[in-house]
């Protein structure tokens, strides 16, 4: 059996096409990014920390501090979708912005359980029987992350919640919170977006 | 026999319209009417804006019509809102990002923006609103970047 060469050549080029792609370097703020419906991407992670920043920025908290730059203490962020990843991929970029935009000052020196923290401070407030501690956290920033899943034929949907909320670090009373949602609709990951 | 004829013809006349019909139904997008008051209490400041447009699509469907700058709650970071709007018919979608620059024109350091998404019904306006990211940032730029 004789095959045409031009048959040939485009069965060639449809396999080239359909051939894996080889590995390459892409902007993790890009949008070559992959974008998946069952998990949380590294540019959600991004785009949640800039909106919640934002928000926070804007909020009269920081600004209402007693004592400028107020300092803030990082409490438990939970993670409750049903993928595994590590909180401080969502932390670390808000570490990060309010370290450099001085508006505020991370303290790392108690521990991260709300619970414990809150009761570490108030102990420690109460013990100083009304002066300034000015070890203590002005502030305390705790979250959490959480999703909603649905369907309607084949395509599928994922909202993730990312939840912060400031409490002040001696009475609890909250003076921020915000939350940001990211909604992926599709059937199957997709490169680019 | 030629009533099963007609009801045949007239079948297959209607199905030709149907299917338009079926298809104008299906790509229906919701549009857009808005109200407002006509003599706005908030002291505006509106900016100037210099718009590099390369992509005509693009530019119809994320149209900034109106920009204004503020201050933060901080009373120092700068804080911008530009008003959007698609010009067309049809629900739309872009990204978008805002880059920063401190007093020497240079962007500042250390920040990565982030990409947003926005979706737009047609003829609808939004406002896009970002507070700089640090209290040097003097300048900005909106980056608008069509789907894929």
């Amino acid at each position: 059996m004789k095959t045409h060469p031009l048959l040939a050549t485009a069965l060639l080029a449809t396999l080239a096409g359909c051939a894996d792609e080889p590995a390459r370097y892409v902007d993790s703020r890009g949008t070559q990014t992959i974008v998946s419906i069952d998990k949380v991407d590294v540019q959600d992670f991004a785009a949640a920390a800039d909106a919640l920043l934002q928000s926070l920025y804007d909020s009269p908290a920081f600004a209402n501090a007693q004592r400028k730059p107020p300092r803030i203490a990082f409490s438990e962020i939970t993670n409750d979708t049903s993928t595994q990843f590590d909180v401080d991929q969502l932390l670390q970029k808000i570490r990060a912005s309010v370290t450099r935009s001085g508006k505020a000052v991370i303290s790392v020196t108690h521990g991260t359980r709300t619970d414990h923290l809150t009761r570490e401070i108030k102990a420690a407030n109460d013990a100083a029987n009304g002066a300034h501690r000015t070890d203590l956290p002005d502030y305390v920033l705790m979250g959490k992350v959480l999703e909603t899943k649905t369907r309607a034929g084949r395509t599928r949907q994922a909202t993730y919640s990312f939840q912060l909320t400031l409490a002040q670090a001696g009475t609890g009373d909250i003076v921020w919170a915000e939350e940001k949602e990211i909604t992926k609709q599709g059937s199957k990951a997709a490169v680019g977006w | 026999m030629n009533m099963k004829k007609t009801n045949r013809a007239t079948h297959l006349l209607l199905l030709p319209a149907a299917l338009v019909f079926g298809a104008a139904t299906a790509c229906t997008t919701p549009t857009v009417n808005t109200v407002e008051s006509a003599t706005p209490k908030a002291l505006i400041t509106p900016e100037q804006m210099k718009h590099f447009k390369t992509d005509r699509a693009l530019d119809r469907v994320a149209s900034p019509v109106f920009l204004q700058t503020g201050k933060g709650a901080d009373g120092q970071s700068l804080k911008i809102q530009a008003q959007v709007q698609n010009t067309t018919r049809k629900t739309a979608t872009f990204h978008y990002r805002v880059n920063w620059f401190d007093a020497q024109g240079l962007a500042l350091s250390g920040y990565t923006p982030a990409m947003h998404t926005v979706e737009l019904n047609g003829g609808e306006i939004k406002s896009i609103t970002a507070t700089a990211p640090a209290p040097g940032a003097v300048d900005f730029q909106i980056v608008f970047i069509e789907p894929r």
